[in-house]
């Protein structure tokens, strides 16, 4: 599918679910009337969903989590489906649109496809025999239900953002629904579970002993269930928030040492480290890799030229011809550098793509002379950005533009480089709009983040 | 908590034996004493069902402790089991947890430090036991009042118990961290509370943090409608934090690793300052170590050691830092922007929120001077970060023993009496005696590690090799 056709149908789906989100909340408001529903449970609820929603934490696949999740299922348990609903709305429009101020067809799809969500799962639950304000942890038959919700739940919310997803980044739907199944069931489950555990302690410790005995609201009592609520959480978003910390600043730290080897080297262009290490992850994301691997392409990218500190300033800024032999010792800076990654464990990936980055798909290249699929899928992405790169902002020679560039590249397919890689990255170039200007490749760096990933649309 | 002493120290105190010895068998003794008192109470048969499903929760979170990056004590998110069990069951069962799950999950160690860990763990119950009954606290399980054969589950208004639960919760804390701390100042010959004050106050956040936890799952077990298998639910929380503390630990080992490779890669090519920063880090951290450092200052020395002469990577600043001969005034110039341009890049590397800025500030404030007369900021005393003087001590005297393209290398006692000379103009004079002491014990670990490709060797010290 065309881009332009994907963002029309990108569009529609998501007018849809908005639309259809809207249309069942307006449906649910019929159920109401027959559940004794108190204006202070639903400030509970809803006090705990937008707190949970503001917890999010990052995903190492991109995206986030909103724990606010287990608050809905909580909800479901509690409250039933058409209240829960109303939370899941309410809850998105206040912590989605108002406190973090996100685009309005976000809120409305990531609102949407909650209301969707909660009210089917609501009725299979219902139909299995759930029930609704009245959950027993000890009966064996309520929790088969528990369990049958757990599994719908799961299944649609990572349904409608696969479908989502796929639209915006194209693809296909069902293999990318079948790579986020997996890792999203023991997030949601892991979720679902707390959920139950606050609708234990909602039934069993807040509601009972802390409404006043003619069942009017006490605010104390809503201030302590909320607070008790939401220990388990603050100690699961406190850790999960450290790690994502933690890589955030791995990333910079690389980003750092990268510039800074550039800068010692005499023949670098500022940047060019993060421009290949930018255009590579964006190509390995079309090709649907796994987002460990996407990482390392993109380490590697920042680091690929390390080995040339070893060698001295004399050789790199020779000119050279870029399709020639170059001197001995330049050969060399492969070997260097994947010798000073690999001394750390985490980058032995990144290390062997950088040991490979000048290897050529005919056997031709250096330094271990391997040809084809032999070279490793990360050193091919990265031989080829580099490349591009190199001719487009190289200044010891006059810049090629975009489409010259890609000529060569094309010329060059099948034996300095993977043909099939080299269509990739005439694909993604041509996605961000041929890269005429440096304006534009501002606009590409945000490939690189995911701007629709995960539960947190 | 439990304790790795570290495995290099073999100049364990003489009175390390018989202390270890004396805590297990006190601990065993009071054990015995709490759990006669409770039988007078209950009988065994009804608790071992619930004592059981506790001793399995306890192993499935302790199984899952976490690491310091530095070795050292490893706490695990398991004081909130402890804590839990504390409130439910009181101080004998609970201590019998502690023993039956340690007897699982420490059941590599040696025999003794079993005995022993064993023994804090009961000490550390019954002394927060006894506090909490001090202030009125209840406990969820008691003995049924009708008749003795079963036990009694009911729901503490723990509200109202505050006090008791903040003084039992700092009783638990206090003794277990004191009996650790004063087992590893035996063992390390340093004073208790200095290992105190390095090893466990920084822990006391994360206590505070899981009391509440520890709460929360006594008041659902005290809780007859949310039954005693939905207290499992709490694991799952427990287990997630957990997972996601170590995975921010093993990043944070990967990023030291990583930065140390690059820094040493980006360093080597050079033969003047080639292994430059790996010296001054160690030390740096000698020096830190002696001067009784907190833990987390030790980490950011570590840190600023290794990034302190980054500043000098720069294009344009390379020929004037590399040329031979005393430089000029105006290369002086350029040599004096060096730990500024250092801290700006430290700042980007900077890895934890609460060092936020603390190493970029180390690493500015280098080559300042006790007197005023450093660069690039001119302060004084003071106003030094004292992490400053220690790296800026440790920094000269790896300059002063190295060679240098406008120096000589000179002989260590006269860089040492240099160092002395310029004490507490220069220098400061507490950094500069802690160099003298470890210098005249023969401490001062100087072997130079050529290999600079390798990451940093382990900050302990590893004896006298390079002193002849």
């Amino acid at each position: 599918m065309r881009v332009r056709q994907r963002k029309r149908a990108l569009g529609v789906y998501v007018a849809a679910v908005i639309l259809a989100g809207a249309v069942g909340l307006a449906l649910s408001t019929r159920s109401w009337a027959n559940t004794n529903l108190q204006l202070w449970e639903l400030v509970c609820f809803l006090g705990l969903a937008v707190a949970l929603d503001l917890m999010v934490v990052p995903l190492a696949s991109g995206g986030g989590a909103a724990a606010s999740f287990s608050a809905y299922f909580a909800g479901l348990l509690v409250l039933g489906p058409g209240v829960t609903a109303w939370v899941a709305a309410l809850s998105g429009v206040c912590s989605d649109g108002i406190i973090k101020r996100r685009p309005l067809a976000k809120v409305g799809f990531n609102a949407g496809h909650s209301v969707l969500s909660l009210l089917i799962v609501g009725a299979v639950y219902q139909h299995v025999g759930g029930k609704v304000g009245d959950f027993h942890a000890s009966d064996l038959s309520e929790l088969a239900a528990v369990a049958v919700a757990v599994l719908c739940l799961w299944f649609l919310e990572t349904a409608w953002v696969s479908v989502a997803v796929t639209l915006e980044r194209g693809g296909r739907a069902w293999r990318r629904l079948a790579s986020s199944l997996g890792p999203m069931l023991v997030l949601d489950g892991a979720l679902a579970s707390m959920g139950v555990l606050l609708a234990l302690l909602y039934l069993y410790l807040g509601r009972d002993h802390f409404a006043s005995a003619d069942g009017s609201p006490e605010a104390s009592g809503i201030v302590f269930f909320l607070a008790i609520a939401l220990i388990p959480s603050l100690l699961l978003y406190y850790a999960y928030r450290l790690q994502g910390l933690v890589r955030q600043t791995y990333r910079q730290s690389l980003q750092t040492l990268g510039a800074l080897m550039e800068a010692k080297l005499e023949d670098s262009q500022p940047g060019h480290g993060e421009r290949v290490a930018t255009l590579a992850a964006a190509m390995a994301q079309t090709l649907e890799l796994p987002p460990d691997q996407i990482e390392q392409i993109q380490f590697a990218g920042y680091l690929h030229d390390i080995g040339k500190v070893g060698v001295p300033a004399s050789l790199l800024s020779r000119r050279r011809d870029a399709f020639s032999g170059e001197p001995e010792q330049v050969r060399m800076h492969p070997t260097i550098g994947a010798q000073i990654l690999a001394a750390v464990g985490f980058l032995r990936p990144a290390a062997e793509i950088v040991r490979a980055h000048h290897e050529r798909w005919d056997g031709l290249g250096y330094p271990a002379r391997v040809h084809g699929t032999q070279i490793p899928l990360g050193a091919r992405i990265l031989a080829l950005a580099n490349a591009y790169l190199g001719m487009t902002q190289s200044h010891a020679q006059t810049p090629l533009s975009p489409d010259q560039a890609v000529l060569r590249l094309r010329q060059a397919a099948g034996s300095r480089f993977d043909p099939a890689l080299a269509e990739c990255l005439a694909r993604v170039l041509q996605e961000s709009g041929e890269l005429p200007s440096q304006a534009e490749w501002a606009r590409a760096q945000t490939w690189a983040a995911p701007a629709l990933g995960g539960r947190e649309g | 908590m439990q304790v790795e002493p570290q495995k290099d120290k073999t100049n364990a105190s003489s009175a390390f034996i018989p202390y270890m010895l004396l805590v297990s068998l006190t601990g065993y003794a009071v054990l015995a004493r709490l759990s006669a008192q409770q039988l007078e109470q209950t009988r065994l048969l009804p608790l071992v069902a619930p004592t059981l499903f506790f001793v399995g929760l306890a192993i499935v979170v302790g199984l899952q402790s976490v690491r310091m990056p530095r070795g050292g004590a490893t706490t695990t998110v398991g004081f909130a089991v402890d804590y839990a069990c504390l409130l439910i069951f009181g101080p004998a069962i609970a201590g019998w947890i502690g023993v039956l799950s340690a007897l699982v999950l420490l059941r590599r160690s040696a025999w003794l430090r079993q005995l022993f860990n064993h023994a804090q763990l009961a000490l550390s119950f019954a002394a927060a036991g006894w506090v909490y009954q001090q202030f009125g606290g209840r406990y969820v399980v008691t003995a049924a009042p009708e008749t003795v054969a079963t036990v009694a589950t009911q729901q503490v208004p723990f509200g109202h118990l505050i006090p008791a639960l903040v003084g039992g919760g700092i009783g638990y804390f206090l003794v277990s961290s004191l009996l650790l701390a004063t087992a590893m100042a035996l063992w390390e010959r340093r004073s208790v509370l200095d290992v105190w004050a390095v090893s466990f106050r920084w822990a006391v956040p994360r206590y505070l943090a899981l009391a509440p936890f520890g709460l929360l799952m006594a008041m659902a077990y005290g809780t007859p409608q949310i039954g005693t298998w939905a207290v499992a639910l709490f694991l799952v929380p427990l287990i997630g934090a957990r997972y996601a503390f170590q995975g921010a630990m093993e990043m944070l080992q990967v990023h030291r690793e990583t930065v140390y490779a690059l820094s040493n890669a980006l360093e080597a090519y050079d033969p003047y300052t080639r292994n430059h920063s790996e010296l001054v880090t160690r030390y740096a951290l000698q020096l830190g170590r002696a001067l009784g450092l907190s833990e987390p200052q030790m980490e950011t020395l570590e840190w600023a050691g290794r990034l302190h002469d980054i500043g000098k990577c720069r294009q344009d600043w390379e020929p004037i830092i590399r040329k031979p001969g005393k430089p000029s005034e105006r290369e002086w110039q350029v040599i004096r922007q060096h730990p500024v341009e250092g801290s700006r890049l430290a700042e980007k590397m900077e890895f934890l929120p609460h060092t936020a800025g603390v190493v970029a500030k180390i690493v500015r404030a280098h080559h300042e001077r006790l007197d005023g007369s450093g660069y690039p900021d001119g302060l004084k005393g003071e106003e030094i970060p004292f992490e400053a003087r220690i790296l800026c001590v440790a920094d000269a005297f790896e300059a002063m023993t190295a060679r240098r393209a406008y120096q000589r290398k000179r002989s260590l006692e006269d860089a040492v009496a240099e160092m002395q000379r310029c004490a507490g103009s220069q220098f400061e004079a507490k950094v500069v005696t802690a160099l003298v002491g470890l210098w005249e014990r023969g401490e001062l670990d100087l072997e130079v590690n050529d290999v600079a490709m390798k990451p940093a060797l382990s900050p302990a010290a590893q004896g006298a090799g390079g002193m002849s």
